[in-house]
């Protein structure tokens, strides 16, 4: 008691000496007995800083391929362009391969009993494949090589590969992590797919013992598996015996260029001179010599090609020429055209043609662009006319299959609508709407055929009453929805597909179909 | 949409890729090659929301030497029972099939095919032949993978079983 304010502070640090090996033990065992808990603790503590740590050495990365691409002169970058050159590949392609340590391209998340994909994500511009076929194609591979080289014991499959891609596979109890690999991919990717699978498996649990097909309740898996979309590139290591190896190649490279060029100009500026002449949309007045450099004066449509690459092409220093071109609208069709390419950007899959000034639009486009090509102030580009026969609408197609695949259902002997098929039919008919209102702003002749069904339970006259009054009651909900009336025909089967059939009297024969046609360019 | 993997059954030769390739790619060949393994397709039928997802797996099928791989049926909601209406045996050998699928998937919906309906004149199954299969339940359809005759609305008949089936148990 003689010195009280002490007193507590040793007590204290007794009482922690006392309980630290507890309390450390306690954590250990902790830590090895519940390590979901604890990681679904930690879980939303280190995930960001993952995440910031992975961002920014992808961000070093692509920031040192970029030097590495800008910095044309180093011997290394010989080296590659010499391998492009061999190997017929492009420079960049080259560069991604030497550079490239590894890319996860797409990462699957597979139910481990159906072999459903339940999501996917892919990196950006990365060619992927149908995650649907993959998924299924990965699990047979699972069932076939637990078949024959394990008989039946549960034993997975964790890596496939191929000369470039590797597949790794994270097994966990009701789903797979399946990450499409660039590269070699590293060791820590391991962990990274494994704690994928164990965070999935924690937050989606109930989800992933009830699947019962429905793969919209596993959006929320996004996140998880795009942090598994990583990504390294390698960066040279820099040598002070390759910075002299840069110098001397630099040296004598420019030496040499600038030799030959010092021969060949003087026969080159002419030739250049006239090529450029002959170009759509540059008009050459004169060339001459003044104060050090080449003059070349004249006029230049500013969507015409670009003199710049003319010199290249031509081995003639950029510097060395003065262009004075003014800028002027070339009518030429060739410029016509390219003026209508930058204004209408076409999507991929688009050709455009002019002739006569009249503009020629062939290929397959989403619906939102013809829209955005037919409001086009075209008059403006100095096109008269515009010619639409050859073009697709691609969602036309797409909507037209879904929809001939749909068929409205009916009780035995009844043509009315039950509240889900009347639905169904409206749903139908929205579509329809829009179909047959696109396809004549393209100018076509859209026809819609309503084919009633019926089963064989009745006799011949009775089945083909019945089948036309489905198809009527049909053809009454598309006209009531806003189809015109005129491009709409019934046609009434009867029983003539049931009776030839086995099981004349399923569900499937009594039914409303649609088909569709007068949509499609015509041919020629 | 729904999703729901289904499988073709059949011994070697009836025609199993060429009714899938119809179905998925309206394209049928005359040649034969045989699968080998699995492959997998897939098809959605109908519109959103009623429609449905078909992941189909194509197994390969069976002969003296490749038996069929019963962990390629896990998980599946459904098949198909494919049989060559020239080759009797091949009916036999869906009989069997079905047997086994049963005893590894338990009474799931399935449809069952007789192929190559454009070749009529040299079938050897009579109808009466699925008469006893009709009376204890099952949907025998005619196909032919070269007319297409059959095959959307057999691919059809199964979807709306398997919506049935998902729907009962999704209400229960």
């Amino acid at each position: 008691m003689a010195e009280p304010t002490d007193k507590p502070r040793t007590a204290d640090q007794r009482l922690i000496e006392a309980l630290s090996p507890t309390i450390q033990h306690a954590l250990r065992r902790s830590l090895r007995d519940e390590r979901r808990a604890w990681s679904e603790a930690l879980y939303p503590i280190m995930l960001p800083s993952v995440r910031m740590a992975v961002w920014a050495a992808f961000h070093e990365a692509v920031e040192s391929l970029n030097r590495l691409v800008e910095a044309s002169l180093s011997w290394r970058s010989w080296q590659w362009r010499l391998e492009a050159w061999r190997r017929r590949k492009s420079f960049a392609e080259v560069v991604l391969l030497r550079t490239l340590v590894y890319r996860v391209e797409q990462v699957l998340l597979i139910h481990r009993e159906t072999g459903l994909l339940l999501h996917s994500v892919a990196s950006k511009d990365a060619a992927t494949k149908d995650p649907d076929i993959i998924s299924g194609m990965l699990t047979a591979v699972q069932d076939f090589v637990r078949d024959s080289f394990n008989g039946g014991q549960e034993s997975p499959l964790n890596e496939l590969r191929t000369a470039d891609l590797t597949v790794r596979i994270e097994q966990g109890p009701w789903a797979v992590i399946a990450a499409v690999v660039r590269g070699y991919p590293p060791a820590e990717l391991h962990a990274t797919l494994t704690a994928a699978a164990d965070l999935v498996h924690q937050e989606m649990a109930q989800e992933l013992r009830e699947f019962d097909g429905d793969a919209g309740r596993f959006v929320r898996a996004r996140s998880i598996l795009e942090g598994c979309l990583q990504a390294a590139y390698r960066t040279p290591p820099p040598s002070s015996y390759r910075k002299l190896w840069v110098l001397a190649a630099a040296a004598s490279v420019l030496l040499v260029v600038g030799l030959a060029m010092f021969v060949q100009q003087r026969l080159r500026w002419s030739d250049l001179a006239a090529r450029l002449n002959a170009e759509p949309g540059i008009v050459v007045t004169g060339h001459y010599d003044s104060g050090g450099k080449h003059v070349i004066e004249g006029l230049r449509d500013p969507l015409a090609a670009d003199p710049a690459q003319f010199m290249a092409d031509a081995g003639i220093d950029p510097a060395r020429a003065a262009l004075r071109l003014r800028p002027f609208v070339s009518l030429e069709p060739a410029l016509q055209l390219a003026r209508a390419r930058e204004a209408l950007s076409p999507p991929p899959g688009v050709a455009l043609r002019l002739e006569a000034d009249a503009l020629s639009v062939e290929g397959a486009a989403p619906r939102a662009w013809i829209r955005r090509l037919r409001e086009a102030n075209l008059a403006a580009l100095g096109i008269r006319a515009l010619h639409l026969a050859s073009l697709r609408d691609l969602d036309a197609e797409t909507l037209r299959q879904a929809m001939e695949s749909e068929a409205i259902r009916f009780e035995p002997g009844s043509s009315r609508l039950s509240p889900q098929q009347q639905q169904r039919a409206e749903k139908l008919a929205a579509l329809l709407v829009d179909w047959a209102k696109a396809a004549r702003e393209l100018g076509r002749d859209p026809r819609v055929e309503v084919v009633g069904r019926a089963d064989r339970s009745g006799d011949a006259a009775y089945n083909l009453r019945v089948s036309e009054e489905r198809a009527r009651r049909v053809r009454d909900l598309l006209a009531a929805s806003g189809l015109p009336e005129e491009i709409i025909a019934i046609n009434a089967e009867g029983d003539a597909a049931a009776r030839g059939a086995d099981n004349g009297e399923d569900a499937a024969y009594r039914t409303v179909r649609i088909r569709l046609s007068g949509d499609s360019a015509p041919s020629l | 949409m729904i999703q729901k993997k289904i499988c073709l059954l059949g011994a070697y030769a009836v025609g199993k890729t060429s009714l899938v390739l119809r179905f998925v790619r309206s394209v049928f060949s005359e040649s034969y090659s045989a699968t080998v393994g699995v492959r997998i397709y897939k098809k959605e039928i109908g519109l959103a929301p009623w429609g449905i997802k078909l992941i189909v797996w194509d197994l390969a099928g069976e002969n003296e030497l490749v038996r069929l791989r019963t962990s390629y049926l896990r998980g599946c909601s459904g098949y198909i029972l494919v049989v060559d209406g020239t080759r009797p045996a091949t009916l036999e050998k869906a009989i069997d099939l079905q047997r086994r699928a049963f005893q590894t998937l338990g009474p799931v919906p399935f449809v069952l095919v007789v192929n190559k309906n454009d070749r009529r004149d040299q079938w050897s199954i009579e109808a009466f032949a699925l008469d006893d299969l009709r009376e204890s339940g099952w949907t025998c359809l005619r196909t032919s993978a070269k007319t297409g005759e059959g095959v959307e609305l057999a691919f059809q008949i199964l979807a709306e079983k398997l919506i049935d089936a998902h729907r009962a148990a999704t209400a229960s």
